[in-house]
């Protein structure tokens, strides 16, 4: 008995002392949470600021990530790029030449709410704000310290882009879109109004705070980009006076790039012209489902490889003065690549898929200054920076002698042939109020993209996700399917 | 019928102490059956502590006195009683019966299946050893009432999903919980050799699984394996089997002619021309359909007969032209798949003494599979020791080591990727062929002289660009890339009971599970997607390691006709896994699978996640003379998924069971011989929604190779949640069994109400927030149904024995609440489905496709729904944008589903088979969409036939249109099918030698067999398997699953 009283005793001290309280608590090995970044980034002001960095730089790397909506395999969502190349997609200005990835946007099937591409453009500009507000949370607007300030300037400037980007894709009229700041999340469609005002406002405070901002590299905004934000923002709702002033600011200590930079290929971010951009390398590198394998059709990508070529709309190739050294940017019949009539060859990446991006570069700055300009009625500066910006392209220029209406059409020619493939055609035929006219005679546009939508037709408006649409109740009314 | 299993029963037999006065002898003599003698029959003097088993000849020897009764008993067979006369020797021969005292593996233990009080259905050796399936709970299908198994894909080795009495959560995960042996295990199921398993029980309901509280919400699996047997001498059995496994189910319909394929795209274009773009009329779309066919910028590129691109259609008619030859012709079909051999050998050795007991054994299994390339093999073993070391003292081990070598090609989990061979063969035309040629259909051959794969990226120069998924080529990539998962498993648990007091009992379990997964992956420099970047090659090594302890008491006291069972006890498990992996591209040697031969670094990572949990569980189980039975469990559990304010949860269990046949007014009644009513209720916990710890929201540090840069971290996809806490499961459970005539009628019927509170799911937000989802609990559901089980021996003579039987469920599936939002539009839409109150969790949400405009061949679709009634005022509708969604009252969940089954056993003959039903439910059939949304080089199915043409206008199908592709309408009910399907699920055909002849060849058992499994299966549209579409009822292109049919041999001596 005794044998067994103290089996009977070892026996439960091994049943009581078997856990601690702690047993039961687990911590993340494989990613870090939310309450270890913010332990840190209570620590001390120095600490907050590398917290805020830190969630920037993850933005930066956002900004280029392939599979951002997390809709899969899927190779035209790799980031801002290709939300850019979409819209140029759906633009008089740009020919898809085989169905293949990116054909949803030409064929105006991507803007309908099922598409995972009006997803993927949706979602990831409201990521980006996320990241911003995330990170604005660290740095409010009370900080005084410069470093801090300045972290503070970006954070608002890229959160004014993106709450741009978003209005001139999704806003309709008066119906614009839900409103996330540090303060308040609004998720019922605010007016328009309302988001032009918070956009206005982040631009204008991100321009002052980085006042005195020497950046590292070109990844990350500084006052001149904001100056250029500023330009757009102005441009885009008729401040012509605001916006001709911020381009002529924007683009100071920058020159137009020279003839060889020219047909250099768009791959480099440290050229002289570009203000603001992506440094891809081989741990960013996306490979296939990248913007020059879309594009570049001397690249092994789609492009390349398999013929996707995206080609300039003829009306642009065949009105280029014989003299202007962008004719390079496209092949004739019988080039030497053994491409077809019109592709391009403006974006070539000389590595692995490791080209640069470019999203801001200082000749859009002239455009700017001398379409506000015109528009404002100063026909004669204009002409003057119109001048210095194309004297530097076509050997054969002179200042221009065109007088309204054929002033604003010979600039806006040589803003739809000097920013081709860059972003903006897409938001510009809606800035101008012009129809989208692919099916006229000799059209080089492909069978399935043939088709003409009036001037302000419901069609150039996205329509914003189902995924939006079922989860947010109190979203409001969509956009129209036609 | 010899039985050799369960020798557990025996520890149950009561041992009272009584004294005897009168003379004792030695009483001698032999138990047999029918057959011969019967080894380890149980052979006590009633009333007294002796009892003694017999040996291998079936003789037993015991002291009693005369006037003393000995009893008899042996699982299988009706127990005997004799009374000691004068003589010294008496030979007993034992009957056949159904089980009487058997006994049922429940929680922690075992159970006289007379006192289970709860829903077990038990699933034993030899019906488990028939399954040849790669991982053994495949082979359930059909086997148990409230199981639903569905088999994902026919991969070997693949573990189906299986859905215990319904839908248990929104998202959470809903897998059963698996115990092997008495502790929940944490390894994959496919490392357990099929011919190791003693049983398998799988507990329903909450007063089964309530001791598993938190894991075992869905249900629990339990699998006890052989153990030693209590011969003197040892015994050994081996089992071989081999044949070939194939695909079980023809394919999808797809047009593999190549000149009907011309022919329907050439329709596709025309129809495009009319209708969809520039509006020609029928003669010029005719024309420039037929310019356009090969070269134009939809066109095929590729013209696989030797005739002139515009002489392939005539444009009149729309035919293909009859004198055209083909210049190739190959199929893909031919060189991705073929059967693949099978074969599965297995030894064991069993034995032991009343003291120790001993069971080894090794096992070889290897499948080529029905894929090229795409093989597996599995090596198992086992050695279990249980040791009485003294009175007080018993210990024991249970080793087992399991290695698999599994080899794979991207894509063979199906899904819509180019590298998946299932997709591809149903996704690309058959105008396309394998290897290259040029225009004149002459082989191109490179400098080595072969003759080279068509990647259709005409980089050879001669082949045009193909363009449906150029640059791929599955068959020439799964030849060339080297990818395997090697894993090992081993598996080590050890006990020790203690014996404290008569009747009071402490164990003490300690199990360790490491397994090991290597993933070495190597994509060819020579085709494919990775020709460009040189070959890459990646390695990923990933340990798991869980450690669970188990202290257990347990008290078992018998006072006159009371019974009790009481068990007290503490169980923590520590799950820990560690990652790294490696990846270059640039290979130096175009097969090297290694990443030291390869030169650019493209990543590197070390990642690792962990799980632990605590609970302290018991129960009491009592009964009064074998007539009323109650028993009660309670459990609370720690889970480290939850914050520590929400982690604790506390579940319980009670059962009570009513034995109706014993009751005097029932007793004497002849024909029923067992009758007893139960009732249970309980509940469950789950914890597990797929996130590590889901009350945190993550951040990932970004991979850089730039050290000019800082440290960089983005957030995760999911918003954490601070509150989200144990998913509650409360289970109903009311029912019968029944036996009749001798135990050869026998019903089980059960009724059941499975309600689930705070839902784990995977709420979406609004992506407008940043987040896609965040973990919530949400709402509650309940599952409602019923279920029989009925099997009857029909014919039953001394050679003949015919026995049938049926099991049937049925389950309805409704959302009892949703959480309150802002409006009252409590709802939640997930894909196809909507869940609201009232509603179950899925039931169609989608457009009501109305039928074919004749005139244009235009999909119709209603618009202008009411929800309420759905058929008033609706207006037809072109426009796929303007359709409504509604709920059409049709949903994924089957009405009923079950197996039905028949055994025949004739003199040493045996034979069974098994089918598989379900009726009621309906799916998404996205594979056949697919082949009516035709795009360049892309397949068509052969329901184009049934598609508008403007020469076949009454068409039920919408036309074939290349600008206005009709998977774009997948939400819609044109992609809904019936989910009926009958299955044979297996057919097993065997001979026992009869015991003389297989003595004289030195062995106590012989027998041959042949065994095939996924017989046959009948749906509602060939190529569409519903087995495979799982709860969610879409149709996939998964690897398929394979008809195995092999003959064997097995052997005991």
């Amino acid at each position: 008995m005794k044998k067994n009283k103290f089996l009977l005793f070892a026996l439960f001290l091994i049943v009581f002392s078997a856990c601690s309280d702690d047993y039961v608590e687990r911590d993340f090995t494989n990613a870090v949470s939310e309450e270890q970044l913010a332990a840190i980034a209570n620590s001390s002001p120095e600490a907050a600021l590398s917290i805020a960095a830190g969630v920037e730089g993850g933005n930066n790397f956002f900004l280029n990530d392939f599979n951002t909506a997390g809709n899969g395999n899927i190779h035209d969502d790799f980031g801002h790029m290709a939300v850019n190349l979409g819209t140029d997609l759906m633009s008089n200005d740009m020919v898809q030449v085989l169905s293949h990835w990116f054909v949803n946007y030409y064929n105006y099937t991507a803007r309908n709410e099922n598409s995972i591409r009006t997803d993927m453009v949706w979602k990831f500009y409201y990521k980006v704000i996320y990241n911003m507000n995330d990170a604005l949370k660290l740095v409010p607007s009370t900080v005084i310290a410069p470093e801090l300030k300045h972290i503070r300037g970006r954070l608002l400037a890229v959160r004014g882009y993106a709450y741009f980007q978003l209005i001139r894709i999704y806003g309709n009229g008066d119906l614009g879109i839900p409103i996330y700041t540090t303060t308040e999340a609004l998720g019922e469609r605010q007016p328009t109004a309302d988001v032009k005002a918070l956009i206005l406002a982040d631009f204008e405070e991100a321009y002052s705070l980085l006042e005195g901002y020497s950046r590292d590299a070109k990844t990350a905004v500084d006052k001149n980009v904001a100056a250029g934000f500023l330009a757009r923002y102005h441009l885009e709702y008729g401040n012509y006076s605001q916006a001709a002033t911020y381009a002529q600011a924007a683009r100071s200590g920058y020159s137009p790039m020279s003839s060889s930079d020219l047909a250099d290929g768009f791959n480099k971010i440290g050229n002289a012209e570009w203000m603001w951009g992506a440094d891809i390398n081989t741990a960013t590198s996306t490979v296939y489902a990248s913007f020059f394998s879309q594009i570049g059709s001397l690249n092994p990508g789609y492009a390349g490889l398999l013929n996707v070529y995206k080609s300039a709309d003829r009306r642009i190739f065949d009105n280029i003065s014989a003299t202007d050294a962008r004719k390079d940017w496209f092949v004739d019949a019988g080039n030497p690549y053994g491409l077809p009539k019109y592709a391009n060859i403006k974006f070539i990446d000389d590595t692995d898929f490791e080209g640069d991006y470019v999203f801001m570069r200082a000749a859009e700055m002239y455009l700017i200054e001398a379409e506000a300009k015109a528009l404002g009625g100063d026909e004669a500066g204009a002409k003057q920076v119109l001048l210095q910006l194309i004297s530097t392209r076509d050997s054969g220029y002179a200042l221009s002698s065109n007088t309204g209406a054929a002033l604003l059409s010979e600039i806006r020619f040589h803003r739809k042939l000097e920013l081709w493939g860059e972003g903006f055609a897409y938001f510009d035929m809606k800035r101008w109020n012009v129809e989208l006219n692919r099916n006229y005679t000799g059209t080089n546009h492909a069978s399935y993209g043939l088709f003409n939508y009036p001037a302000g037709s419901p069609k150039f408006v996205f329509q914003i996700p189902i995924s939006e649409v079922n989860a947010n109740i109190s979203l409001g009314v969509q956009n129209p399917f036609e | 019928m010899r039985s050799k299993f369960k020798w557990i029963f025996t520890l149950l037999l009561a041992f009272s102490m009584q004294l005897s006065f009168a003379q004792e002898k030695t009483v001698t003599g032999v138990v047999a059956d029918k057959l011969g003698p019967l080894p380890g029959a149980n052979v006590i003097v009633k009333g007294s502590t002796t009892g003694v088993q017999t040996d291998f000849d079936g003789k037993y020897s015991i002291k009693a006195k005369k006037g003393d009764v000995i009893l008899v008993s042996f699982t299988g067979y009706n127990p005997k009683s004799i009374t000691v006369g004068d003589a010294n020797s008496y030979k007993i021969v034992l009957d056949e019966g159904m089980i009487l005292d058997e006994v049922v593996v429940v929680a922690y233990g075992v159970q006289k299946k007379e006192a289970i009080t709860g829903s077990i259905t038990e699933i034993k050796s030899d019906v488990v050893t028939k399954i040849t399936a790669g991982n053994v709970t495949q082979g359930l299908v059909g086997k148990s009432a409230g199981v639903q198994v569905f088999n994902g894909s026919g991969l070997p080795g693949d573990a189906p999903t299986i859905r215990i009495r319904g839908i248990g959560s929104l998202s959470a995960n809903l897998n059963p919980l698996y115990v092997v042996d008495g502790v929940p295990f944490n390894g994959d199921v496919n490392s357990i050799n099929a011919q190791d398993i003693e049983s398998m029980s799988v507990l329903k309901d909450a007063s089964a699984a309530a001791l598993y509280g938190s894991r075992g919400a869905n249900g629990v699996i339990i699998i006890t394996t052989k153990k030693g047997s209590k011969f003197k001498n040892s015994s050994v059995t081996l089992d071989t089997r081999s044949g070939f496994a194939s695909r079980a189910t023809p394919d999808y319909k797809f047009i593999k002619d190549e000149g009907k394929y011309y022919e329907a795209y050439y329709q596709g274009l025309k129809n495009a021309y009319m209708f969809t773009g520039n509006n020609l009329d029928s003669n010029a779309a005719a024309a420039l359909a037929n310019a356009n066919l090969i070269t134009g910028d939809q066109g095929l590129k590729y013209n696989s007969f030797n005739v002139a691109n515009d002489q392939l259609i005539n444009p009149a008619t729309g035919q293909f032209n009859p004198a055209a030859s083909l210049k190739y012709n190959e199929s893909w079909d031919d060189y991705l798949f073929g059967d693949g051999f099978f074969t599965q050998t297995s030894m064991s050795v069993s034995g032991g003494n009343e003291n120790t007991n001993h069971y080894f054994s090794a096992g070889y299994e290897k499948n080529d599979g029905y894929v090229v390339n795409s093989g597996f093999e599995k090596i198992t073993s086992r050695l279990k020791i249980d040791s009485k070391v003294n009175e007080t003292f018993t210990l024991g081990a249970n080793i087992g080591y399991t290695s698999i070598r599994q080899d794979y090609l991207d894509g063979y989990t199906g899904g819509n990727t180019y590298s998946s061979p299932f997709y591809w063969v149903r996704a690309v035309a058959p105008i396309y062929p394998v290897r290259a040629y040029d225009a004149a259909g002459n082989p191109i051959i490179n400098s080595l002289g072969v003759h080279i794969f068509d990647d259709g990226t005409g980089a050879n120069g001669q082949s045009p660009v193909r363009p449906f998924g150029s640059l791929q080529h599955p068959y020439a990539t799964a030849v060339n890339d080297i990818k395997k998962y090697t894993t090992d498993n081993l598996y080590a648990s050890g006990y020790f009971d203690f014996k404290i007091l008569d009747g009071l009992v402490f164990t003490y379990t300690a199990t360790g599970e490491l397994f090991n997964v290597n993933d070495s992956s190597m994509d060819t420099p020579l085709y494919g997607d990775a020709v460009n970047v040189g070959g890459r090659v990646s390695y990923t090594n990933q340990r798991t390691f869980a450690f669970t302890q188990q202290q257990l008491l347990k008290y078992a006291k018998k006072f006159g006709k009371h019974s009790l069972d009481v068990l007290a006890g503490h169980e923590s498990l520590d799950r820990r896994l560690n990652g790294v992996s490696a990846e270059r591209s640039k290979l130096l040697l175009p097969d090297s699978p290694y990443v030291n031969q390869a030169a650019l670094n493209q990543s590197n990572g070390g990642y690792g996640s962990s799980y632990a949990l605590e609970s302290y569980l018991s129960r009491v189980a009592y009964d009064y003379d074998n007539k009323y039975y109650i028993n009660a469990s309670a459990r609370r559990d720690g889970s480290s998924r939850f914050a520590p304010s929400e982690r604790w949860g506390n579940f319980y269990g009670l059962g009570v069971a009513w034995r109706v046949s014993q009751e005097s007014f029932l007793k004497n009644v002849s024909w029923i011989d067992e009758l007893k009513l139960k009732a249970s209720l309980g509940q469950q916990g789950n914890d597990d929604l797929g996130y590590e710890l889901p009350y945190l929201t993550q951040y990932f540090v970004n991979y850089t190779t730039d050290s000019t840069l800082p440290i960089s971290y983005i957030s995760g996809d999911y918003l954490g949640n601070k509150k989200i806490t144990w998913e509650t499961t409360t289970n109903y459970n009311f029912g019968f069994n029944a036996s009749f005539f001798n135990r050869r009628l026998n019903i089980e019927s059960e009724y059941f109400v499975r309600d689930i509170t705070d839902m784990l799911f995977d709420k979406p937000l609004p992506p407008s927030t940043g987040f896609q989802v965040t973990p919530t609990n949400i709402g509650d559901m309940q599952n409602k149904g019923i279920e029989l089980t009925i099997d009857a021996e029909v014919v039953k003579t001394n050679d003949l024995s015919i026995t049938l039987n049926l099991n049937a469920t049925s389950y309805k599936n409704s959302i009892s609440e949703m959480p309150d939002n802002p409006t009252d539009t409590d709802r939640v839409i997930a894909g196809n489905f909507i869940r609201e109150e009232g509603g179950g969790a899925f039931d169609y949400y989608m457009r009501e496709f109305a039928g074919v405009n004749p005139a244009n061949g235009a999909a119709l679709f209603w618009t202008n729904v009411d929800d309420l009634d759905p058929t008033a005022g609706r207006i037809l509708t072109e426009n796929f944008g303007e359709a409504d969604l509604y709920r059409i009252g049709k949903s994924a969940l089957p009405d009923v589903y079950g197996g039905f089954g028949l055994n025949v056993e004739y003199k040493g003959f045996d034979l069974g088979v098994n089918f598989a039903y379900q009726v009621g439910g309906y799916a998404t059939d996205g594979v056949w969409l697919g082949g009516l949304a035709v795009s360049p080089g892309g397949g068509i199915h052969s329901d184009y036939y049934n598609t508008w043409t403007p020469t076949n206008t009454n068409a039920s199908l919408p036309r074939l249109d290349v600008d206005d592709p009709l998977n774009y309408y997948g939400n819609s009910t044109l992609n809904l099918i019936k989910s009926d399907y009958l299955s044979i699920q297996d057919v097993s055909v065997g001979y026992n030698f009869n015991s003389s002849m297989v003595e004289k060849l030195g062995l106590s058992k012989l027998r041959i067999y042949g065994l095939a499994d996924n017989v046959f299966l009948w749906s509602k549209r060939q190529g569409f398997d519903p087995r495979q579409s799982g709860v969610t009822g879409a149709s996939s292109n998964n690897y398929s699953l394979l008809r195995t049919i092999s003959f064997g041999i097995n052997l005991q001596f």
